[in-house]
This record gives C-alpha cells, sequence and structure tokens, in this order.
C-alpha cells in the first residue's frame, strides 16, 4: 500500500513541477507578447488621434 | 472618516506583527526550534487552515445549491410579457455573428415584444456587411444597427443601452448563442419589483477536446455552482456579460457600464447589488459560447478576468464596510475576493511548499495528501453539479458533452493540471495589477464551431 502511494505520489510530484514550470514560460511569453502589443496600441492610439484632429480642425475663416 | 478607517486597519496591523514577532521568540524559546522550522510550522499551520476553510466553502456552496434547487419555481405564467432590448456588442465578429443573430430572431417569445440592437465597435472585417443582410431580409423581429468608432465593449453596450425601448434589457456577447426559451425564462424574474438583474447560465459548445471539456468542467462546478449558491440570497456576484438581464431603472439609477474597468459585469452587478436589488441566477436562461482551444488564449482570457475583478473590487471596496448592506452581500463580496484571489494565491502557496518539501526532504506523500483531498472535493461538488445541470436541460442539441462517465478521469486532470495553470497565471495578474502595470484587451480567436448550433437545432 505505501508502495502504491509513493508512486502516486511521484506522479503527482512529476506533473506539478512540470506544470508550475510551464505557467512560468506561458506567463513570460504572455508578458513579452503583451508588450509587444501595448507598443502598437499606443502608436495606434496616436496616429488615430491625430486624425480625428485633423478632421475636426475649422478651416481658415471658419468660426470654431 | 476614510483616514480614520485607514490608520485604525494600520493600527490593528502593526499590533498583530508585533504580536506575530513575539509568539516567533516565544516558540523559539520554548520548544527550541530554528527559524526555518518554525517556518514551516506556520506554514503548515495557514495551510491547514485554508483548507478547512476552503471545505467550509464547499459544504455551504453544496448547501446552498441544493436548497436554491427545492426553491426554484418551473411553472411560470407567460402572460404581461415585458418589451425587452437585446443589446449586442460587435467587434470583429463575422464568423458567428450570422448564428447569432439567426439564433435571436427564432427566440421563443412574443416578436413583437423585443428588439435586437446592434453597435459595431469599429470593426474592420465583414461584420458591418452580415449585419446588413439581416436588415435588408423580411423579419418580423426589430433591428437596430448603429456603427462608432472602436471605443471598446462598455461604450458601445451604453451606446446601445441609449437607443433602446425596452422595460428588460438583455446584453449578450456577439460570440454568444442563446437558446430559444432563454429570453422567455430570464425575463420571468422581473415580475418581482426588486429582481434588478438576472444571470444567465454560460456553457460551452466547442467540448470536443479534452482541454475544452475541462473548460466546461470549470464553468459547470467551479462558475454556476456558485452562482447557484449565491443565488439562494439573491446575491449573485456577477452577471455574466454572455447573457444576462437588467431592468432598465435600476441600469438608469446605478448607472451604466464603466469602460475603466476590464470587468466591466463584475462592477456593474456590484453596483446593483449595492442599490438593494435583489440578482439572482436562472440556470434555464441559456447561452453557447466558444471556450478558447489553446492555452495561450485561455491564459490570455483568464488574466483579463482576474485583473477585471480585482479592478471591480476596488472601485467597490466600500463593500468591505458597507453598514447599510446585509451579511448576504458582504459574504458575496468577500467570496469573490476569495476565489479570484485568495484561494489561488494558497494553492500556488501549497503547491509551491510541498514540492519543496519533497524536493529536499523527501517527504512526497504531503503534496500527495494535499491533491487527493482537493480531488476528492472537486468530483463530490462535480457530481452534485453535473446532476443539477442535467435536470435543467431543457434542449438536447448540445455538441459532445461531457458525460458522466467521463467525469472521474476530467477531474484528475481539473486538479492536477488545469487548476494549477490557472491559478498560476490568476497569481500573475494579482500581482500585475497591485503593481498597476499596463494591460490590453486581447482577442481570442474563434474557430466558427458554434455555427453547428443552427444545424443540430434544426435536426
Amino acid at each position: 500500500m505505501s508502495e502504491v502511494i509513493t508512486i502516486l505520489s511521484a506522479i503527482v510530484l512529476g506533473v506539478t513541477l512540470i506544470t508550475l514550470i510551464f505557467s512560468l514560460i506561458i506567463y513570460i511569453l504572455f508578458r513579452l507578447r503583451a508588450n509587444k502589443k501595448e507598443v502598437i496600441n499606443k502608436e495606434v492610439k496616436k496616429e488615430s488621434e491625430e486624425e480625428i484632429f485633423i478632421r475636426y480642425q475649422p478651416k481658415e475663416g471658419e468660426e470654431d | 472618516m476614510r483616514e480614520k478607517k485607514f490608520f485604525i486597519t494600520l493600527f490593528f496591523l502593526v499590533i498583530v506583527i508585533i504580536g506575530c514577532f513575539y509568539l516567533l521568540s516565544f516558540i523559539k524559546e520554548k520548544i527550541n526550534l530554528s527559524y526555518p522550522h518554525i517556518f514551516m510550522l506556520s506554514l503548515s499551520v495557514m495551510l491547514l487552515t485554508f483548507f478547512m476553510l476552503l471545505l467550509f466553502r464547499y459544504l455551504l456552496i453544496l448547501i446552498f445549491s441544493l436548497l436554491f434547487h427545492f426553491r426554484y419555481q418551473k411553472e411560470f405564467s407567460k402572460d404581461n410579457l415585458k418589451k425587452v432590448s437585446i443589446l449586442i456588442p460587435v467587434y470583429n465578429e463575422e464568423k458567428l455573428l450570422a448564428t447569432v443573430i439567426s439564433a435571436l430572431l427564432n427566440l421563443d417569445y412574443p416578436k413583437e415584444k423585443y428588439e435586437i440592437i446592434i453597435v459595431d465597435d469599429g470593426s474592420q472585417d465583414n461584420s458591418c456587411e452580415v449585419v446588413y443582410q439581416f436588415l435588408e431580409k423580411e423579419r418580423t423581429v426589430k433591428i437596430k444597427f448603429f456603427r462608432q468608432e472602436n471605443q471598446g465593449k462598455a461604450k458601445a453596450l451604453n451606446r446601445a443601452f441609449a437607443e433602446s425601448e425596452g422595460e428588460i434589457i438583455a446584453c449578450i456577447d456577439s460570440d454568444c448563442v442563446l437558446t430559444k426559451d432563454s429570453l422567455l425564462f430570464g425575463v420571468r424574474h422581473f415580475q418581482d419589483e426588486k429582481v434588478g438583474a438576472v444571470a444567465g447560465n454560460v456553457k460551452i459548445w466547442n467540448q470536443d477536446k479534452i482541454f475544452t471539456k475541462l473548460q466546461a468542467l470549470e464553468y459547470l462546478e467551479g462558475l454556476n455552482f456558485t452562482r447557484q449558491a449565491l443565488s439562494f440570497f439573491n446575491k449573485v456576484n456577477i452577471v455574466p456579460g454572455a447573457i444576462g438581464f437588467f431592468r432598465r431603472e435600476v441600469l438608469e439609477e446605478v448607472g451604466l457600464y464603466n469602460g475603466n474597468v476590464y470587468a466591466e459585469d463584475c462592477d456593474l452587478t456590484l453596483r446593483i447589488l449595492k442599490a438593494g436589488y435583489k440578482v439572482i441566477y436562472e440556470p434555464k436562461a441559456v447561452a453557447y459560447t466558444e471556450a478558447p482551444e489553446n492555452i495561450y488564449c485561455l491564459l490570455t482570457q483568464r488574466y483579463r478576468w482576474t485583473r477585471g475583478i480585482l479592478q471591480a473590487v476596488k472601485k467597490n471596496h466600500d463593500l468591505f464596510y458597507y453598514h447599510s448592506s446585509s451579511f448576504s452581500l458582504i459574504l458575496s463580496y468577500w467570496l469573490l475576493i476569495y476565489e479570484a484571489f485568495v484561494w489561488p494565491t494558497m494553492n500556488l502557496v501549497a503547491h509551491l511548499f510541498f514540492t519543496f518539501l519533497a524536493l529536499l526532504y523527501g517527504f512526497i506523500p504531503f503534496l500527495f495528501i494535499w491533491w487527493f483531498s482537493l480531488t476528492l472535493l472537486d468530483f463530490s461538488s462535480a457530481c452534485f453539479a453535473y446532476t443539477s445541470d442535467k435536470k435543467s436541460e431543457n434542449h438536447t442539441y448540445q455538441n459532445k458533452k461531457i458525460t458522466f462517465f467521463y467525469l472521474p478521469f476530467l477531474v484528475l486532470l481539473y486538479r492536477l493540471y488545469y487548476l494549477l495553470l490557472i491559478d498560476t497565471i490568476k497569481v500573475f495578474a494579482f500581482l500585475e495589477e497591485i503593481l498597476n502595470l499596463g494591460m490590453s484587451w486581447q482577442r481570442i480567436k474563434i474557430t466558427g464551431k458554434l455555427n453547428g448550433y443552427l444545424i443540430k437545432e434544426k435536426a
């Protein structure tokens, strides 16, 4: 009985270790990709704000 | 007032720290243990306490879910049905939008009593063309369609609300398909004037892989099971964005969706609860959705949910000590915090601690006992959630769903691999929210499998 528990415990330990390491790697990948996206989003936002500014800029002689 | 509370909390915190320090040196002197041993001992006591707390939580949820089912009314009057506006914010959903709208046009509800309001939030794909096709067709249900620059889900929903006329507002996600009678079941509760919102039952359609089956089990055992128990007190703490029903006056009273919070549905629900309205759960108001099919997409989704919930919790922090609110409301709020941050942290700490003990001292059985006892708890609640969900099912056209035969195998994987993965990401998301790191809304890949819903329904 104790041998069975030891084998089962070893399996649980192995899977736990693999899952912990795996989730750490996934998180690092996620963070790296998220950082990249944030930079792209910021650039896109900046561009669209400029667009709106051009569109709503009053023409010469027109009232604001 | 706020400063006073802060200083009182700080004062007690300092006393607790000094007390712990004193206790530590007392133990060290009396028992003659080294600091690492005392640390391990205290961590073991802490984990045991949390385990007891978890056991208590499972027991309470089981009891109140059972009571919810005893109280659940199957029969209801179909007279005097209220007018409903169904709001759908759309952003790049061309793959599923036709199925979503077709299902809404075929709802078992008087056609003149509901309208569909679609707001396109600056899609770059063919979503608008899909809606135009429906607008050109002859139909008996009113569809209103609006387009705006990309401003986010909350603003799109608020725009749709401004254009709506119904007494009841049903908010659904553009990748969710409603079953025929879901509207009827969701709306029936508003006969009671004190009901402010009703949470629907979100189910996973693409249960054709083990990975999506695990998510279906989480929806069943983790999310809907807890909602049933909270519904017994009329204090459901999240009305899901995928399917939720609201009373119009209540939304006007508490304010609409807040764009600054990533879990806008959780924030809105907490505000409705604070205003003193009932928020209940209707298991027969079903919406099918597609679950992420790869780990990266799933973790992105959970990361957003966790940070969003923490933002909503922070925004509604007055519920910590909300004097006029009932005990059950405070309990519901604390349960939200416990499920989203406290328990994942403790589970991760336990795994790290027991792994450390196993690798360093060879105490492997501790990790096994921890895992096995939690798996037993999961299995018992999964059995209950499965049978109660089966009872509430009034349609049979679901894809390949979890069968009872699969359940033990799924529960093993669920605790051993799936939950540990999710909890690790929850802890990272929690830390990032505390550190206030930037985040952006990341879309989840849709496979289009949910389009099979209409074929199944016709069959």
